[in-house]
C-alpha cells in the first residue's frame, strides 16, 4: 500500500510532509492563501509499501482534510 | 465502517481553515470508533458554539448543536433522560473551560457519564484571535499584542483532581496517542474527559510567527513534556510548557449506575 492525495479535498497545508518519518511527501509552503499539490515523490519509501495492510497510518490521521488514501501498488 | 460511513462526503470539505487542528482529531475518532467496532446511531454528539462546535455537524450520528457554553449542560439532560444512549460532548476550550467552565467542574464533581473531548488551540479563533483562558504565557493574540500576561488554565488537571474516571491532555503532534485515549474512553463508565491541544495558524500562528502548520505542530511536539517527568502540577510552569499524557485512569461508580441503585428510572 502507499499513499494518494485526492486533489479535490487537499487546502495545501503540508502536514504530509512535515510528519511523515520517511519523507514519501515533498511540497513547499509558500502562504496559507495558497500553495502548490504536495506530490507523492517517493512511494516506495513508504513503511507501508509492499504489504497488504497499513501498519503506518500517521499521513492519513495526520491530514485535516482526509485527503489521503491508501492504496495497492499498481493502482492509481 | 469506512470514513464515509461516518462523516457525511455531501458536506465535505469542510469549513475549517488549511492546517487546523480539528480535522486531525476527526481522523483519530473515527479511527478509534472503527478499532472498537462502535456503531455511530447508539451516539449522540452535543456541541457548543465555535469552530469545534461545527464538527458534529458533519458526522451521520444524531446531534445536538446548543448554546454557548452550555453543551455540557444539555448532554447531561440528554444522558438522563435516555440513559442508554452514548452522549459524547464535541467542543472547543472557549466553550466547555471559559464559559462553560462551572458546567464542566459540576458535571466532573458527579462523575456524570459523559465522554467529552475538548480542543484547545489556546484562542478564541472563531470570533478572531481574542485572548482565551487556556492561552498559553508570553503568546500574543488580538488583545494582548504585547504579549499575554496571565498563566494559563490546566483544564486536564482540574477535572481530574475533581475525581473524574477519566481525565488525558495530547497535542496533534500526537494523534496516535489521542486515538488511544478515545479507545481507552469508549468502554469506560463515568466522566472521562479529553483536552487535545490544536494548532490554529489563521488567527494564533499569523500572531505568532508560526503561520505555516508544521512550525506549530513542531512547537508543539518540542514543547511537550510527560506527566510522569513533572507531576500533576507541571502546567503552572511560566514558560510555555504543555504537560502530556493520562492525568487520571479510575473506576469509580458513574452518576447513572448510582441513581439506577436508588431505583431512580423505575419512577417513572
Amino acid at each position: 500500500m502507499h499513499p494518494v492525495i485526492d486533489e479535490s479535498l487537499c487546502k495545501r497545508c503540508m502536514i504530509c510532509v512535515w510528519v511523515c518519518p520517511k519523507g514519501v511527501f515533498e511540497g513547499e509552503f509558500l502562504s496559507l492563501l495558497g500553495s502548490p499539490l504536495p506530490e507523492v515523490a517517493r512511494p516506495s519509501d513508504c513503511i507501508n509499501w509492499g504489504r497488504s495492510d497499513t501498519p503506518c497510518e500517521l499521513c492519513m490521521l495526520s491530514c485535516p482534510e482526509h485527503a489521503i488514501e491508501y492504496v495497492p501498488e499498481g493502482g492509481s | 465502517m469506512s470514513f464515509w460511513d461516518f462523516f457525511r462526503r455531501e458536506r465535505w470539505p469542510h469549513i475549517f481553515c488549511p492546517g487546523c487542528g480539528i480535522g486531525m482529531v476527526l481522523n483519530a475518532l473515527w479511527k478509534a470508533f472503527e478499532e472498537t467496532e462502535q456503531e455511530p446511531e447508539k451516539w449522540a454528539f452535543v456541541s457548543g458554539i465555535g469552530c469545534t462546535a461545527r464538527a458534529p455537524a458533519y458526522m451521520r450520528v444524531d446531534s445536538l448543536h446548543t448554546l454557548h457554553g452550555r453543551a455540557i449542560a444539555f448532554a447531561t439532560g440528554l444522558k438522563l433522560g435516555n440513559p442508554e444512549l452514548n452522549v459524547m460532548v464535541f467542543s472547543g476550550d472557549g466553550d466547555i473551560a471559559s464559559i462553560g467552565g462551572n458546567h464542566l467542574i459540576h458535571a466532573a464533581r458527579r462523575n456524570m457519564d459523559l465522554k467529552v473531548i475538548m480542543i484547545n488551540n489556546g484562542i478564541y479563533g472563531m470570533t478572531g484571535g481574542q485572548l482565551s483562558p487556556t492561552t498559553l504565557p508570553g503568546l500574543r493574540t488580538t488583545t494582548t499584542p504585547m504579549g499575554n500576561y496571565d498563566y494559563t488554565m490546566g483544564t486536564a488537571e482540574l477535572v481530574a483532581h475533581l475525581g473524574a474516571n477519566f481525565s488525558a491532555r495530547w497535542t496533534t503532534a500526537h494523534i496516535v496517542m489521542v486515538k488511544e485515549a478515545i479507545k481507552r474512553m469508549i468502554p469506560k463508565e463515568g466522566f472521562c474527559f479529553l483536552e487535545v491541544v490544536s494548532q490554529c495558524p489563521t488567527n494564533f500562528g499569523r500572531r505568532n510567527r508560526m503561520e505555516d502548520p508544521r512550525k506549530m505542530l513542531q512547537f508543539m511536539k518540542e514543547h511537550s513534556v510527560h506527566v510522569s517527568r513533572v507531576g500533576q502540577l507541571g502546567a503552572y510552569f511560566e514558560e510555555p510548557v504543555f504537560v502530556v499524557g493520562t492525568f487520571a485512569d479510575r473506576d469509580r461508580k458513574g452518576y447513572v449506575a448510582r441513581l439506577r441503585e436508588a431505583g431512580y428510572f423505575e419512577s417513572f
